[in-house]
C-alpha cells in the first residue's frame, strides 16, 4: 500500500501516467516503475517460474532476477521492477496458461515433482522413436518465457559511438564516486558510468545516507568527472574495451584504466519456501519503501548474515512495517528455516518457532560483483571465513574499488541450506533448481561444479548465476563432501547482464563499393547485385541473350572498373613477377600484354588477370574483382620477404575501366581515340596510351568475351563522361550496355575460365588445362615444387569444355558420374544462341578427357550424355579477336 | 523411464591402473564414443579414457549442436551421412534421450554463386542418397515463414536438408560416458597427459599428472590440443588452431523450428528445446589458444542476424563463449594411423567434429580392433598431405555449420 | 606523355573535340539532396545546398574530393611550397600531399624530382569534411580513431583522418566507397542537426 509522501521518495505524485496490465488500467506516478505501480495496486504475484510455474513476487527490485519478467509493448522478458511505464504502455503476463493468479501449468509443481526430477527429460520418451517429435513439441511449448511477435519488422534507432577516457569508473555508488574523485584530483580525465538515473548506488535507498550520496556526487562532478547515468557496462573486453548500454546508444569506451566499483550482489538464503511471493532481498524491500513509498508488508521477519539486514529492518520499521524478529546469523545460525504460504508467504518457522508474517527479508552473503574483473581474467578465490568469492590478481590497467574487492566487513557464513523436506528449497530461481536436484545430480556422478551446473541447469538462466552461483557452489560442496574452494567457480562471461541484439546491431549500413559509372547503370535500368563488396549490374533487361547478340553482331559496352589493378614498378619488376607467377613476364615486350594465373605455394590457382608492360621497369597487372585486395597483400607480403627493388601500388579505385567489344568496336574507337587504331598499328594483345573522349587512357586490346575488343583504363572521376561519350558516338552501331550475365555466356563460348567457378581450392594450372602458362624452366616461382609434383604423378583430372547433345541443361555443380559415383562436376554451363547448343566446362577424370569422348552427367536426377570439346565453341581460331 | 525414480551413478570413479590395452586421451564425445564402440562392437574392454578436466569440457560442451550431412565432397558427405544415421537411433542405443530434433537445415544463398555452390552440394548429396536439394525463395518462405528475404543481401534460395537438426550436446557426452562405463571402460577425469612414450618407433604408453600408464594403443582425441599431443609423440600435424565463438539468448516461446545458416552473412541460428537461440559465426582469422570472447563477434552477429530476423531486435544475448578449432588445409579431418606405430590420431575437426561423433567412434574402434583403416575414413589419413590427395571441403565447411 | 598519365585526371585535354568533366563519387547523392553544381577547373562541384547555413551550427558535411592529391614515397628533401594545403606523414617513407586541383600537376612534378615516387591519387581518393562543433561527435559515431591525424578503419573503410582546425575534420577515403560513406555520415549527423553543405560553405585554407 502507498504510504503518505516521504522525504527522499523518488516519485513525483503530481505527475501520473496510466498503462494497462492484462487489459486493465493501472495508474503510476512519475518515478514509479511498472513493478512498483503494480505493487501499489495490490499485485503480489508477478511471474511464474520456468519449470514448476510457481508463484513469484518481487525479489530484488534491481532488474537482476527473473521473477518479474513480463511482456511490455510486445517485447518479452522485460524486468518490470526497473522499467518505467509510459502513457498507454501495454503490459501482459507471460509463461502462463490462464492468468498469473491461476496458471493451469502450476499442476507441474504439485504432481510433477516426483516425475520431473533433475534431468528427467533425458530419461523419458526414449521409446518409441516415432513419439519423440510429439513429446518434443510439448516440451518446446512449455519452455521459453515470453513470446516474440513474428510480424515485427521495424526497430527503434540505435546509434553506436566511440569514446575514450583515461579512467573509466564502472559503478556510481560511494566507492565509485570516491575513486573517480581521487583520479580526477590527480589530474586525470575521468568518466563514471552508473546504471541508475542518478549516482549513489544502493545507498540511495537508505534515507539516512541519500543526501550524503547526493553531495558526494555533486563534488565529484565539480572536480571534472563526467558522470553518465543510465549507462550499463556490458563487459570488459581485451584492450580495456567497455561497451556501455545507454538505451538507444551503445557507447564503446576505451580506457587506460578501468575501475570496477560494481559493489556486491545480494544473495538469497536457501530454505524451504524461499521463493514465495513476499520473500525478498534487502534491496527489494528497501526500494519499495524508500524509492516508491510502498509498505512491502505488514509484519516481517528478517534473516541476515551481516549489518545489511539489520539496517533494512530499521528502514522497514520507519515505513510502518512491524518487525516480528531479526535472526542475525552472527549470533546464532539457525538449523531449520521453513517458509509457508500459498499465494504468498504467511509464516516463517525458525528452529521450530513460528512467526506469522507476510514479508521475509533474506540477507544472504554479500557476494562481490566481480563479473567485469573475471572478463579481464582476474583470478577468483573463495574466502571460507566470510563465505564469498573474492577477486585476486587483477590484470594491468584494471582496478577495483569498494565492496567489489571483497571489502564487505565480516558477515556470517550461512549453511548451504536449511530445513529441507518441508517443501522445495530453491537454489536457482531462474531454472527452478532445488537442493534435492543437486543431491540427485551428485549421486548420479555429476560431481564437479561444471557437470552439476550443466545437468541441473543451475546458473544457466537469465540471471546467469548472479543470484545463485554462490549457493550452487555451497550446495554442491556439501553434496560432494568437499569445500567451496575445491568445487571452484563456473566461468563468468560477458555480457554482465543480458543485452538486446537491437542495441548491438546499431545502424544497418553495409559497406559497398561502387564504380564511377554505377548511377548510369541504374539510369539505364540495370538490376544491380553484389559481387563481393562491389555493387554490379547483372543485366540491363530481362533478356541477357539480347545483350549477347549485340556483342556478337555489332557493339557492346561493359563497365569492368571493379577489376583489381596494380602497378609494379622498379628495376626488379620483371624478375619480381617471374617469381610470383608460373608465367614468365620478364621477356614481355614493352607495349604488350600477357594473360597470367597466380598460384599459391601448393600450386593451387587463386587468381588470374592480365599483365601489360608499360615500360622496361613498369608493369600494369589486373586481377579478378574480388581478388584485388588479396593479390595486392600477397604481392606486398612476398616483397617484404624478398626485398626486391620494386614499388607496388594498388590503383584499383583510381582507375575506371570499360570494355568496348564487337565487330564495330574499331569504328567506335576511331571516333573517340586520338591514336591509330588500325589492326597493324594496334594489334591484338597490344597496350597503347592516348586519349579517349579527351581523357588520358591506357587501352588494352584483349578478348575475354571473344570478339574484337578494347579495354579502356582511365581516371575514375571521368567515368560518366567517357560512358556517355561511348554511347553518344556508338549510337550509330547500336552500342548496347551488357552486364555480368551476358559476359558469362560470352566468355563460356570461348572456354575462358572464371577463377573460383571453374577452379576451386584444389585446381592447379596443369589440371585446369593451361600447361602453357607454366614455365618450369624458370629458377623458381611460387608453387613450382607443387606443380612439378603434379607433373610427375600425372594428371588425375582435366578441365574440359563439353556440349550436351540432348539439349537438356544440367545445373552448375551437376556431378560427372562414373560407376554410380561422383567423379567430377560441371563448373559452368549455359545455352549459347550463337553456337546453338548447351555448352559448358567440367572437371572430368583424365581418362575421359579426350576430344569427342562421352561421359555421363546427372541432369534432373537422371543420367544424360555429354561430349568433350577441347576447343573454344565460338571462333576457335581466334580470328575475330585478331581482326 | 524407471531411471527417474532410482538414482544410479552414470559413471564410476577408479584408481588408475599401470596398463591398459587402449588409452584414449580426451574425454570428449569422440573419446567416449570410441571407448563405447570398442566394447560394444569388438569386445575390447581394457580401455581407459583420460580427461584433464571434466568430461565434455572441450569442444563437445561448447559447440552449437548442429547435426547434418550435406557436405561438398563425396568422401565427406558419405562419412557424415553414416554419422547422421547412427545419431538417428543413438538415443535408443544408449537408452538416454539426446533430444535430437531433426527439423531441417537451410543454408541460404545470397548470390548466383551461392546457388551454384548449393547445387553442387545437392548433386553430390543426392548421388549418395542424402536428402538434400536446392529450393527457391518461395520454398524458403514456406519452410521458414519468419525469415526476411529482402534485407541487405537478398536471399536467392537455399540448400535444404530436411534431416538436419540439433541435439543436446551434453547428453551425447553423458550417454556415451555411461555406455562406455557400463561396457567396462574406465573414465578418469582430472588427469592430464604430459607425455607420450615412444620407443623404436612405437608408442608404449603415456605420462600423466598421476604417473605413467602403459598402453597397447594410444588414441589422441583432443581436438583443439591435437598439435600439442601429437608433438609429444613426435608427430607433426598440418593444423593451425584458432577459436570459434558462439552465444545464446534468453529463452522465448518457439519461434524457429529450422536451422538457418548464411555463408554470405557468416552467421547461423537455431532455437533449442529450452527456447534459447543458439547463434554463431565463422572462426577467428588469427591463430590462438586463448578462450577470449570478443565484443565484435556479438556486434557483427547481431547486425546480420537482424537483417534476416528483424523480430529478434528485442531478444537479449545472455552469454557468449569460445571453443578451440583445429583447422586443416582442406577442412577435412585427420583420422587414423601415424608414422608412430600404436599412436592413432583423431583431429583436424575444425568446426565440424561434433556431428561426426558416432561414426568416429565406430571407425576408430574398428581401426584399433582390426589394425586396418576402414574404407570410410581412408580419405582422411594423415598421409594425404604428403601425396597431395586432399579432400577439399572449403565450400561446405567454411560456412562452418 | 608519361606512362602513368592514365592515372591523372589533370592530363585530360579539352582540344580534342570533347569536354571532359570530372565528378566526385558523392556527386549523385548530393544531386539527390538538392545541391547546386558549378563547373570549376573541369570538376562538377556542389557549390551550395538549400538550408546549409543552419547545419554549420551543428555539423556540415562538405565534399572536397576535387582537391589534388599526391602520394609521395621514399625519403627526400621537400620544400613546402605555398601550393601545398596539407602534408600528412602516413609513415616515415610515405606521405599524402593535398593541393588545390589547379596546382596538382606542378606539385606532382616538383615532388617527382625530390622523391623516388610521386603517384597521383586525385582520382583514387575522395575527401569528406566534417565542419562544426559536432564534428568530433559525428566522427565518434564512425570510428574509434580520435587522436588525429590517424589512419585506420572508418565505418569498415580504410581511411585517413586529418584535423584541419576551422576547416573541420577531413576523412580521406577510397573513392569507390564514397556513396556508402556519405550515407553513413549523413545518417550519423542528421539526428544531431547536421547535414550537407556545399564547397562554398567553407574557405579551404593551408594550416
Amino acid at each position: 500500500m502507498r504510504l503518505p509522501p516521504r522525504e527522499h521518495e523518488l516519485i513525483d505524485r503530481s505527475k501520473t501516467v496510466t498503462f494497462t496490465f492484462e487489459g486493465e488500467p493501472v495508474r503510476a506516478f512519475a518515478g514509479d516503475t511498472i513493478g512498483s505501480a503494480l505493487f501499489a495496486a495490490g499485485r503480489r504475484v508477478f511471474g511464474r517460474s520456468f519449470k514448476y510455474h510457481r508463484r513469484r513476487g518481487l525479489l530484488c527490485c534491481s532488474g537482476q532476477c527473473p521473477n518479474c519478467m513480463m511482456t511490455v509493448d510486445g517485447v518479452p522478458n522485460v524486468r518490470v521492477c526497473v522499467r518505467p511505464p509510459r502513457e498507454g504502455t501495454v503490459v501482459k503476463a507471460q509463461n502462463v496458461v490462464g492468468s498469473l493468479d491461476r496458471d493451469l501449468m502450476a499442476v507441474t509443481d504439485r504432481i510433477g515433482g516426483p516425475f520431473t526430477p533433475v534431468g528427467f527429460y533425458y530419461k523419458t520418451f526414449i521409446r518409441p522413436r516415432w513419439a519423440w517429435p510429439y513429446y518434443e513439441k510439448f516440451l518446446r511449448n512449455a519452455a521459453g518465457l515470453g513470446k516474440l511477435d513474428p510480424h515485427v519488422t521495424e526497430r527503434r534507432r540505435v546509434d553506436h559511438e566511440h569514446a575514450h577516457a583515461e579512467v573509466l569508473v564502472v559503478g556510481g555508488g560511494q566507492s565509485g564516486l570516491e575513486a573517480a574523485l581521487a583520479h580526477a584530483r590527480a589530474g586525470r580525465q575521468v568518466v563514471l558510468i552508473d546504471e541508475g538515473p542518478e549516482p549513489g548506488g544502493h545507498q540511495l535507498a537508505n534515507r539516512e545516507r541519500i543526501m550524503t550520496m547526493r553531495s558526494l556526487a555533486a563534488e565529484t562532478a565539480q572536480a571534472g568527472v563526467e558522470i553518465l547515468p543510465f549507462a550499463r557496462a556490458i563487459g570488459l573486453y581485451e584492450g580495456n574495451l567497455v561497451p556501455v548500454d545507454r538505451g538507444s546508444t551503445l557507447v564503446k569506451f576505451r580506457a587506460e584504466t578501468v575501475v570496477a566499483a560494481t559493489g556486491t550482489l545480494e544473495q538469497p538464503l536457501v530454505f524451504a519456501g524461499n521463493d514465495l511471493p513476499g520473500v525478498m532481498l534487502p534491496a527489494g524491500a528497501r526500494r519499495l519503501a524508500n524509492y516508491w513509498s510502498l509498505r512491502p508488508g505488514e509484519r516481517a521477519v528478517v534473516l541476515t548474515v551481516d549489518d545489511r539486514g539489520v539496517e533494512t529492518a530499521r528502514e522497514l520499521e520507519a515505513a510502518g512495517v512491524e518487525i516480528a524478529e531479526v535472526v542475525d546469523y552472527r549470533e546464532r545460525v539457525p538449523r531449520s528455516v521453513v517458509a509457508k504460504g500459498r499465494k504468498q508467504v504467511r509464516s516463517l518457522t525458525v528452529d521450530g518457532k513460528r512467526f506469522d508474517c507476510d514479508l521475509v527479508v533474506m540477507s544472504g552473503s554479500p557476494q562481490p560483483n566481480y563479473g567485469l574483473l573475471a572478463h579481464a581474467r582476474a583470478r577468483v578465490e573463495f574466502d571460507p571465513g566470510r563465505g564469498i568469492f573474492v577477486p585476486v590478481e587483477l590484470p594491468p590497467g584494471v582496478e577495483v574499488a569498494g565492496e567489489a574487492s571483497g571489502d564487505v566487513g565480516s558477515p556470517a557464513v550461512p549453511p548451504p541450506s536449511h530445513g529441507e523436506g518441508e517443501g522445495k528449497s530453491i537454489v536457482c530461481f531462474c531454472e527452478d533448481v532445488t537442493t534435492k536436484d543437486f543431491k540427485d545430480a551428485v549421486a548420479e556422478g555429476f560431481d564437479s561444479i561444471q557437470l552439476a551446473k550443466r545437468y541441473t541447469t543451475a546458473t544457466m538462466g537469465p540471471c546467469q548465476g548472479r543470484l545463485c552461483h554462490l549457493n550452487a557452489v555451497r550446495v554442491a560442496a556439501r553434496e560432494t563432501r568437499t569445500d567451496e574452494g575445491t568445487i571452484g567457480t563456473t566461468t563468468a562471461r560477458p555480457p554482465t547482464s543480458p543485452v538486446s541484439m537491437g542495441l548491438l546491431a546499431g545502424r544497418p549500413h553495409e559497406a559497398a563499393k561502387r564504380t564511377s559509372m554505377h548511377h548510369r547503370h541504374k539510369d539505364m535500368g540495370a538490376t544491380v547485385f553484389w559481387t563481393g563488396s562491389w555493387r554490379r549490374p547483372h543485366s540491363y533487361s530481362a533478356d541477357p541473350q539480347a545483350e549477347v547478340r549485340a556483342v556478337h553482331e555489332s557493339l557492346g559496352v561493359i563497365d569492368v572498373s571493379t577489376l583489381g589493378k596494380l602497378l609494379v614498378k622498379g628495376p626488379d619488376a620483371g624478375a619480381f613477377l617471374d617469381r610470383l607467377y608460373p608465367n614468365r613476364f620478364s621477356d614481355l615486350k614493352v607495349g604488350r600484354i600477357r594473360y597470367g594465373v597466380l598460384t599459391n605455394d601448393a600450386g593451387r590457382i587463386f587468381d588470374d588477370g592480365t599483365v601489360a608492360r608499360l615500360a622496361d621497369d613498369e608493369f600494369y597487372v589486373t586481377t579478378t574483382s574480388t581478388g584485388a585486395d588479396g593479390v595486392f597483400q600477397w604481392f606486398e607480403w612476398w616483397n617484404a620477404v624478398w626485398h626486391m627493388d620494386v614499388e607496388l601500388a594498388n590503383v584499383t579505385g583510381a582507375v575506371a575501366a570499360v570494355n568496348v567489344t564487337g565487330p564495330n568496336a574499331r569504328k567506335l574507337m576511331e571516333r573517340v581515340f586520338d591514336g591509330d587504331v588500325g589492326n597493324e598499328a594496334f594489334a591484338y594483345l597490344d597496350a597503347k596510351r592516348g586519349h579517349v573522349a579527351g581523357v588520358p587512357a591506357l587501352i588494352l586490346r584483349i578478348g575475354f568475351v571473344g570478339e574484337l575488343g578494347y579495354e579502356l583504363h582511365f581516371p575514375s572521376p571521368h567515368g560518366e563522361h567517357v560512358w556517355d561519350a561511348l554511347f553518344e558516338h556508338g549510337a550509330e552501331w547500336n552500342a548496347t550496355p551488357f552486364g555480368l550475365e551476358p559476359q558469362r555466356i560470352l566468355r563460356l563460348e570461348k572456354t575462358h575460365i572464371l577463377v573460383g567457378q571453374d577452379t576451386d581450392a584444389e585446381s592447379n594450372p596443369l589440371e585446369a588445362a593451361m600447361p602453357w602458362i607454366v614455365k618450369l624452366d624458370k629458377d623458381d616461382f611460387i608453387g613450382k615444387w607443387a606443380i612439378e609434383h603434379v607433373q610427375e604423378r600425372g594428371l588425375r583430372s582435366l578441365l574440359v569444355g563439353f556440349e550436351v547433345p540432348s539439349g537438356r541443361m544440367p545445373v552448375e555443380g551437376a556431378q560427372v558420374v562414373v560407376g554410380g559415383k561422383s567423379a567430377g562436376r560441371v563448373t559452368s554451363v549455359r545455352y549459347s544462341e550463337q553456337v546453338g547448343k548447351v555448352i559448358g566446362m567440367a572437371i572430368v577424370p583424365i581418362d575421359l578427357s579426350g576430344e569427342g569422348t562421352t561421359f555421363e552427367i546427372r541432369i534432373g536426377g537422371e543420367l544424360d550424355q555429354a561430349v568433350v570439346r577441347t576447343q573454344p565453341f565460338h571462333d576457335p581460331e581466334g580470328a575475330k579477336l585478331r581482326s | 523411464m524407471r531411471d527417474i525414480f532410482f538414482k544410479k551413478k552414470m559413471w564410476r570413479r577408479h584408481e588408475l591402473k599401470p596398463r591398459y590395452d587402449v588409452v584414449i586421451i580426451g574425454g570428449g564425445a569422440h573419446g567416449l564414443a570410441t571407448a563405447y564402440y570398442l566394447a560394444k562392437n569388438h569386445g575390447i574392454t581394457n580401455v581407459c579414457v583420460l580427461e584433464k578436466s571434466y568430461i565434455g569440457a572441450g569442444g563437445s560442451g561448447r559447440n552449437t549442436t548442429i547435426i547434418r550431412s550435406n557436405y561438398r565432397t563425396p568422401e565427406g558427405a558419405e562419412f557424415y551421412r553414416d554419422s547422421v544415421k547412427l545419431y538417428e537411433h543413438l538415443a535408443q542405443d544408449l537408452d538416454f534421450n539426446l533430444m535430437f530434433s531433426q527439423h531441417g537445415h537451410l543454408t541460404l544463398a545470397h548470390s548466383d554463386r551461392g546457388m551454384v555452390v548449393s547445387a553442387e552440394r545437392a548433386e553430390v548429396n543426392q548421388l549418395l542418397g542424402i536428402d538434400s536439394r536446392v529450393v527457391g525463395r518461395d520454398e524458403v518462405m514456406e519452410i521458414c515463414p519468419q525469415i526476411h528475404l529482402d534485407g541487405a543481401f537478398p536471399v536467392y534460395g537455399a540448400l535444404y536438408h530436411p534431416p538436419g537438426g540439433v541435439i543436446r550436446h551434453d547428453a551425447v557426452v553423458w550417454g556415451y560416458a555411461r555406455g562406455a562405463d557400463r561396457g567396462g571402460a574406465e573414465i578418469h577425469q582430472g588427469i592430464e597427459v604430459t607425455g607420450i612414450d615412444v620407443s623404436n618407433g612405437r608408442a608404449t604408453g603415456v605420462q600423466t599428472s598421476r604417473g605413467p600408464v602403459a598402453a597397447g594403443t594410444v588414441i589422441a582425441c583432443t581436438a583443439g590440443w591435437s598439435t600439442q599431443l601429437a608433438a609429444m609423440a613426435g608427430v607433426k600435424l598440418p593444423i593451425w588452431t584458432t577459436i570459434l565463438q558462439a552465444c545464446v539468448t534468453e529463452p522465448v516461446k518457439p519461434f524457429l523450428d529450422v536451422i538457418i545458416v548464411s555463408g554470405q552473412l557468416h552467421i547461423y541460428i537455431s532455437q533449442t528445446d529450452r527456447g534459447e537461440f543458439l547463434m554463431g559465426s565463422g572462426v577467428e582469422p588469427y591463430p590462438t589458444f586463448s578462450f577470449t570472447s570478443t565484443f565484435g563477434f556479438i556486434e557483427e552477429l547481431s547486425k546480420h542476424m537482424l537483417d534476416l530476423f528483424p523480430q529478434l531486435a528485442s531478444t537479449r544475448i545472455l552469454r557468449q563463449w569460445t571453443g578451440l578449432c583445429d583447422m586443416t588445409p582442406d577442412f577435412s579431418p585427420v583420422m587414423g594411423l601415424t608414422e608412430v606405430d600404436g599412436f592413432v590420431v583423431d583431429c583436424g575437426w575444425g568446426t565440424y567434429g561434433f556431428k561426426a561423433t558416432p561414426i568416429v567412434g565406430t571407425t576408430l574402434a574398428e581401426l584399433v580392433a582390426t589394425g586396418t583403416t576402414p574404407r570410410l575414413i581412408e580419405p582422411f589419413k594423415l598421409e594425404r598431405f604428403y601425396t597431395d590427395t586432399l579432400v577439399s571441403e572449403a565450400a561446405a565447411a567454411s560456412v562452418t555449420h | 606523355m608519361s606512362t602513368l598519365d592514365f592515372l591523372s585526371p589533370d592530363r585530360a585535354r579539352a582540344d580534342l573535340g570533347f569536354a571532359p568533366l570530372l565528378r566526385s563519387s558523392l556527386e549523385r547523392a548530393q544531386r539527390e539532396r538538392g545541391a547546386t553544381f558549378e563547373e570549376r577547373d573541369g570538376w562538377l562541384v556542389a557549390a551550395s545546398f538549400p538550408g546549409e547555413a543552419e547545419r554549420l551550427a551543428s555539423v556540415a558535411l562538405v565534399d572536397l574530393s576535387h582537391l589534388g592529391k599526391v602520394e609521395v614515397r621514399g625519403t627526400g628533401e621537400a620544400e613546402q611550397s605555398r601550393d601545398v594545403l596539407a602534408w600528412y606523414r602516413i609513415r616515415p617513407d610515405r606521405s599524402l600531399v593535398l593541393t588545390a586541383y589547379r596546382d596538382v600537376f606542378l606539385t606532382r612534378s616538383t615532388l617527382a624530382r625530390h622523391f623516388p615516387l610521386a603517384l597521383d591519387q586525385t582520382a583514387a581518393l575522395g575527401i569528406l569534411a566534417l565542419v562544426g562543433p559536432q564534428a568530433a561527435r559525428v566522427l565518434g559515431r564512425l570510428t574509434h580513431l580520435c587522436e588525429l591525424p590517424a589512419s585506420g578503419m572508418v565505418s569498415h573503410v580504410p581511411a585517413h583522418l586529418l584535423d584541419r582546425d576551422a576547416n573541420g575534420i577531413w576523412i580521406v577515403f577510397p573513392q569507390e566507397y564514397g556513396h556508402y560513406l556519405y550515407e553513413v555520415a549523413l545518417d550519423a549527423a542528421e539526428p544531431l542537426g547536421g547535414g550537407p553543405a556545399g564547397a562554398d560553405a567553407i574557405e579551404v585554407r593551408r594550416q
